[in-house]
């Protein structure tokens, strides 16, 4: 599969994004069809979905997604700018480095916020200590942007009882419950609690071209090999790239952004 | 996973060379194919170690056969866990060589007149090898070999061990459902 279009190194283009995962995948995909172009810098390399194994050893102990680790990986940490950045035994943050970002090792657990999430300021009151605030936003603003998540990546799901509300229902059925989750349905009910499916960015049934999941399990710290997790290598960077627009440029670490005279960003290094 | 001190799953997290020992197979190309198949030959016929020489081998060898004994099942010598010692020793487990080498040697070390293969923790009577790991049990050295030891009978067969799947089958795990 070749990239529909290459940028040369030095040629200007409309927008550079500095990673491809939930946010810069997406805005690639805007981007690059309403016509702009845009080069996407992704550090991690361009793994397709048949790249994608089922090797717990590799993935899981020896971080395959994650650059292999701290040791080698590049990620550092410090506390403030006083002291010096060192590579943590512990990363201080475990985020996928491949095409797709992280959108394609997670659970793919995809829950909205409930309408008082957006008030807890106002709800609980303040907390000493903290800057504890209510979103500047409410549900109901976000909730139209939710579904259009929701249908343009695909999520499968039902609603509940304690949902807030849709606009839209979600566009396909929720995946069948695994017989943990059996058992867990008959223990909250003898507990007298309500039990739920849900909702995830997983396709339960073909959707935008794309097949549906075949129940391997492997979803959480796994790549989806055959495309059904609804990351942003499944949905946004095939069609941002069939747009003739967008470059994914990977392997592809950026570590400075240049300014201009007027503190635009003007280039970036990587 | 229960984890040790020294060669906690944390530390186990530092190791690097995970991409390195799997690109052959994520690579797929069938060039690649052609070569992941010779080495697999080159390895049915007792191919050379990366890293472990002959005497360390047969010795990490002896210690995992102990870990996992060959009974009326298939045990680690069966599936060629020593394979995948030597492979993690030489990729994304290089940092543990050193320490490990230097355990086998305080465990040969404490045997008798250690100076000749006869006395080499290989060379002992089923017996005599479990008293002294049972003795050694909770060193690092120990952990890490039951870690390893592990993985090296049930992690996916492309690492070195886990040959022809008996790891798996011991267990009733029927592979990964026709998927990766």
């Amino acid at each position: 599969m070749a990239n529909s279009v290459k940028f040369a190194t030095r040629e200007p283009v409309d927008f550079a994004i500095i990673g491809s995962g939930s946010a810069g995948g997406i805005i690639a995909k805007e981007l690059s069809t309403a016509g702009f172009d845009v080069v996407v810098f992704e550090q991690g390399p361009y793994r397709r979905a048949h790249d994608f194994t089922h090797d717990e050893y590799a993935v899981i102990f020896n971080d395959e997604l994650l650059g292999g680790g701290p040791r080698v990986s590049g990620q550092t940490f410090r506390h403030d700018a006083g002291e010096t950045a060192a590579r943590p035994e512990i990363p201080a943050i475990r985020y996928a480095q491949t095409v797709g970002g992280s959108s394609v090792h997670f659970t793919a657990n995809f829950w909205r916020m409930r309408p008082l999430d957006f008030n807890e300021r106002s709800l609980l009151g303040p907390i000493s200590g903290t800057n504890f605030a209510d979103w500047p936003i409410s549900y109901e603003e976000l909730e139209p942007y939710y579904t259009r998540v929701d249908w343009e990546i695909g999520v499968s799901g039902a609603p509940g009882p304690f949902d807030a509300p849709r606009s839209r229902p979600f566009p396909m059925p929720p995946l069948p419950i695994k017989s943990s989750g059996v058992l867990l349905e008959k223990g909250a009910k003898a507990l007298g609690l309500q039990a739920q499916v849900e909702p995830h960015a997983i396709l339960s049934q073909p959707h935008n071209g794309r097949a549906p999941c075949i129940k391997c399990g492997y979803c959480m710290f796994f790549g989806c090999e055959v495309g059904a997790k609804s990351s942003t290598l499944a949905t946004m960077i095939p069609l941002a790239e069939a747009s003739g627009h967008c470059e994914i440029r990977s392997e592809s670490a950026v570590f400075r952004i240049e300014l201009d005279d007027r503190g635009h960003a003007s280039e970036v290094l990587y | 996973m229960r984890a040790t001190n020294l060669f906690s799953r944390r530390r186990f997290l530092k190791s690097s060379g995970a991409l390195t020992s799997v690109s052959l197979l994520r690579i797929g190309a069938p060039s690649l194919l052609a070569i992941t198949q010779a080495a697999c030959s080159a390895k049915q016929q007792a191919a050379a170690y990366k890293v472990l020489g002959e005497r360390e081998a047969a010795d990490f060898a002896a210690i995992a056969a102990r870990i996992i004994p060959t009974t009326e099942t298939p045990g680690a010598t069966e599936a060629g866990v020593i394979y995948f010692f030597d492979n993690a020793f030489a990729a994304e487990m290089s940092w543990a060589l050193a320490g490990m080498r230097a355990g086998l040697g305080d465990l040969n070390a404490a045997l008798a007149g250690n100076h000749t293969d006869s006395a080499r923790f290989s060379a002992l009577a089923e017996n005599d090898q479990d008293a002294l790991l049972a003795a050694n049990e909770a060193t690092e050295f120990f952990k890490l070999c039951w870690l390893m030891t592990l993985f090296g009978f049930f992690a996916m067969s492309n690492h070195g061990g886990n040959k022809d799947h008996v790891g798996w089958d011991l267990i009733g795990f029927d592979g990964h459902h026709g998927a990766w």
